[in-house]
């Protein structure tokens, strides 16, 4: 079982769409799929279910919030599997198609913007042994819940981060195996994949320092997987010259890239998380329709193969 | 006159029209602020590029911008050995950095500068690898 954090400092790059799309693919090829939306947007389970359905049967008990709110004050957390939650609409659309595979989510909480600073207060100490094991608990308690769900259960982890670098944020990079980097190919968003590098870099440093010596404990050692270019505006089979620039800039900075595209097209994305089912799973008789559909198909394929599932 | 050959000519010479329109203009185009006309011009004088630059120049430009470390050094390098606005143009292509028909060599240059040497400084400096 891999766990992926999609992360990327900048907003708007499409990090929801390219984890539900990436979602809905695996789970049609037959994996067990579970979501983690660890954003207060909440836009990851709105692609899933819809806001009255959230409000009336999720809000109170099964989101990520009610988990950090145990940890934050003090009580035992819930185990995971009591908030997990299977969305009935993509779950059906797959089962109808003869196929295996399942989703299964981690519903946010439009509150979970407030959790941070209720964590924060946990940190510090009074001795510098004491400040060690409280960071280690801050920051790893999400590492250690998801490493206790049984490798049977789900293929994959996905966990559609915020755009920051807060201490919610850092439970999910803790926990995770590979990150993978959804950015618009331009000036701002290239800027945000070498400060999320920096930031990462500093964590994986700071937990591991902290980590050693601490009874129970383990190094952690997080990957960026690659970078994958969202919202490419095509001409002649190829991004458009404006940004094919900053795919090249990156290339030639040394980060991994993703062959593969995620097209622009606000047609077809404009409504699909309203539908329930990522645009990935429908068929489109429109040409340049289908052609989205064919190259968010092809990076799901190639993300398969770099993860490893 | 034969017609046909005429015919023949002129798509022949709309294709390669058409193949060098650059992003900015289809954009205007689509946007409808702009149209294509065809017009008839008196044939300019052909520069051959591969006599302004050759290929083993652009890779040693490459590899040079490579290991320069600032952008006053970069800029000084690509006036020195580019010397006119085709040459500045066919190494922005070589290295995917995107330029205006209209730009001046100048412009071009600082593009490539700043795609090269000053996206490796940004990075050094976000990264606090300073």
């Amino acid at each position: 079982m891999e766990i992926v954090s999609v992360i990327n400092y900048k907003g708007g790059v499409g990090k929801t769409t390219v984890t539900a799309n990436l979602a809905a693919y695996m789970a049609y090829q037959g994996k067990k799929v579970l979501l983690l939306d660890m954003d207060a947007q909440a836009s990851l389970t709105f692609s899933f279910i819809s806001p009255d359905f959230w409000d009336n049967q999720l809000k109170n008990e099964k989101t990520i919030k009610k988990w950090f709110d145990c940890i934050s004050q003090g009580t035992p957390a819930i185990p995971l599997s009591q908030i997990i939650f299977e969305p009935e609409i993509i779950n059906s659309h797959i089962r109808e198609n003869g196929k295996t595979g399942k989703i299964a989510l981690i519903a946010s909480h439009l509150g979970l913007i407030n959790v941070d600073l209720e964590l924060a207060t946990l940190l510090g100490g009074a001795s510098m042994e004491q400040t060690k094991r409280k960071y280690i608990k801050v920051h790893g308690n999400l590492r250690k819940e998801l490493k206790a769900i049984p490798n049977t259960n789900y293929d994959i982890i996905l966990i559609d981060c915020p755009p920051n670098f807060n201490i919610v944020t850092k439970n999910a990079l803790v926990a995770s195996d590979q990150i993978l980097v959804p950015a618009k190919p331009d000036y701002l968003s290239t800027l945000g994949i070498e400060y999320l590098q920096r930031s990462v870099k500093s964590l994986i440093s700071d937990y591991n320092d902290f980590s050693r010596g601490l009874e129970g404990e383990t190094e952690i050692s997080p990957k960026i997987l690659g970078v994958v270019f969202t919202m490419i505006q095509m001409y002649g089979n190829q991004p458009i010259q404006a940004q094919q620039q900053y795919i090249e800039q990156t290339r030639r900075l040394g980060i991994p890239i993703f062959n593969e595209y995620v097209r622009a097209n606000n047609t077809i994305f404009a409504d699909a998380p309203q539908n329930g089912i990522p645009v990935v799973l429908n068929s489109y008789s429109n040409n340049s329709h289908s052609g989205n559909v064919f190259q968010i198909t092809e990076f799901a394929k190639e993300f398969i193969k770099k993860v490893g599932i | 006159m034969d017609k046909k050959i005429v015919i023949a000519l002129i798509n022949e010479s709309i294709k390669i029209q058409i193949a060098n329109i650059v992003d900015n203009d289809l954009e205007k185009v689509l946007n409808g602020t702009h149209e294509v006309k065809i017009r008839i011009e008196k044939k300019k004088r052909k520069v051959n590029i591969k006599e302004i630059i050759s290929i083993q120049n652009i890779e040693e430009i490459s590899n040079t911008l490579k290991i320069v470390n600032t952008r006053e050094e970069g800029i000084k390098y690509l006036n020195e050995n580019l010397n006119n606005k085709l040459a500045a143009e066919k190494v922005a292509r070589y290295l995917h950095v995107s330029y205006l028909k209209q730009d001046k060599k100048e412009y071009i240059i600082n593009k490539i500068t700043e795609a090269t040497i000053g996206a490796r400084l940004r990075s050094i400096a976000i990264k606090g690898e300073k």
